[in-house]
């Protein structure tokens, strides 16, 4: 489905930012190469893989999320696949988990979940219990109180 | 028995050598360190050096990918240090939110002896957790759970930093704690009502940690107790 295209957006940027208005709502997968906001309601999927996806202060969005980069103003329940970065700026709010290398959250967001921030390269978390190791030098053998 | 510490980053050696040093290891109390600095205020709070911070970052970066669990609210700050020094996955357990907005970041005021603690987690697979001072405000009942399911979540030898108060007098309003960077923190503190606040004794913090090790306690100028404490690697565990 093609989202509507706001002239102003148009007009405000280089770029062209696609919008989805704040009287729509959109059920099912929404796909795109460009940069979108949304300050309507989305339920679903919304895939924007190089692009960048901006969730207004009005926008409700219920949907698993693959974007370059995402900034939460708005209210997302819902997983986020960030290939470069994720912002929650105050007021906005995130139910689900995050997988991003950078992420960003204002004083005053809300947010809920985990936060995977792990680096390309690194074997994934939550797999088999690696082989045990000791604390890292803060161990003595006896518990002590000090200063 | 007292051993040496195998790290000296920090030093207490003064404090062992002194009256004052004897009479914490006799009676199991402790006094600030002399080169604590004096807490920083500005308008976005209190900073002061951590002692115990430092310990637990560095036994993060020991491990591979670690999976951490923040017990408190999301603080951006926060998760971006960890991810910038880690590289790490933050689950974040708000005991006292219930999720919902308009209940963020408020501490429950009732009697948290009836606090569900449950984790979704799986046995054995976190690296380290952040309590900052969620024990203060539990009850002996609700504190004995959080730490069994510590217990059960850490993975034998995963590290947890906990912090404790040393303040009789009530402290208004509840207390966010930012990592500024690997040895400070900034406390943010925040009016709302909040349930009483609980004075563990250092006996006590052992006690309910008996499933646990507690490897360090820092007391520190401004009435906080930091602890570090590990979960103990069994015969067996290293497969």
């Amino acid at each position: 489905m093609a989202p509507e295209v706001s002239p102003a957006g148009r007009a405000s940027g280089e770029r062209g930012v696609a919008l989805i208005g704040r009287s729509v709502v959109i059920n099912g997968e929404l796909n795109g190469s460009e940069d979108l906001t949304i300050e309507g309601h989305v339920d679903g999927k919304v895939e924007l893989r190089d692009h960048t996806l901006t969730i207004g202060v009005d926008g409700r969005v219920k949907a698993h999320v693959f974007a370059k980069s995402v900034i939460v103003l708005g209210e997302l329940v819902g997983n986020i696949n960030a290939s470069e970065r994720v912002e929650l700026r105050e007021n906005g709010s995130v139910d689900g988990d995050v997988v991003a290398p950078r992420v960003a959250i204002a004083e005053g967001a809300h947010f809920r979940g985990s936060i995977d921030m792990q680096r390309k390269g690194q074997p994934a978390a939550g797999g088999a219990v690696p082989e045990a190791r000791g604390p890292v030098a803060l161990v003595s053998a006896e518990p002590r109180v000090g200063v | 028995m007292w051993r040496s510490r195998k790290d000296t980053s920090v030093s207490d050696s003064g404090n062992q050598r002194s009256l004052t040093g004897w009479v914490a290891r006799l009676t199991g109390l402790a006094w600030p360190a002399r080169d604590e600095p004096d807490p920083e205020s500005s308008p976005d709070g209190v900073v002061h050096r951590s002692r115990a911070l430092p310990h637990f970052l560095k036994a993060m970066r020991h491990r591979a990918a670690p999976v951490l669990v923040d017990l408190g609210p999301a603080i951006g700050e926060n998760v971006t240090l960890l991810g910038d020094q880690l590289g790490c996955k933050v689950h974040i357990e708000h005991l006292f939110g219930d999720g919902t907005r308009s209940n963020l970041d408020r501490r429950a005021s009732e009697n948290c002896a009836d606090l569900p603690i449950a984790f979704a987690y799986p046995a054995n697979s976190i690296d380290g957790v952040l309590c900052w001072d969620v024990l203060d405000y539990l009850s002996p009942a609700a504190a004995g759970r959080l730490v069994a399911e510590l217990s059960r979540v850490l993975k034998p030898g995963g590290v947890g930093m906990a912090i404790f108060t040393t303040n009789h007098a009530p402290e208004p309003g509840y207390r966010k704690y930012v990592i500024v960077d690997v040895q400070h923190l900034r406390q943010r503190d925040y009016p709302a009502a909040t349930g009483p606040r609980r004075l563990w004794t250092s006996r006590d913090v052992h006690l309910m940690m008996s499933k646990l090790e507690v490897d360090e306690s820092y007391l520190l100028k401004h009435r906080q107790r930091e602890t570090l404490f590990h979960k103990p690697i069994r015969a067996g565990d290293r497969g």
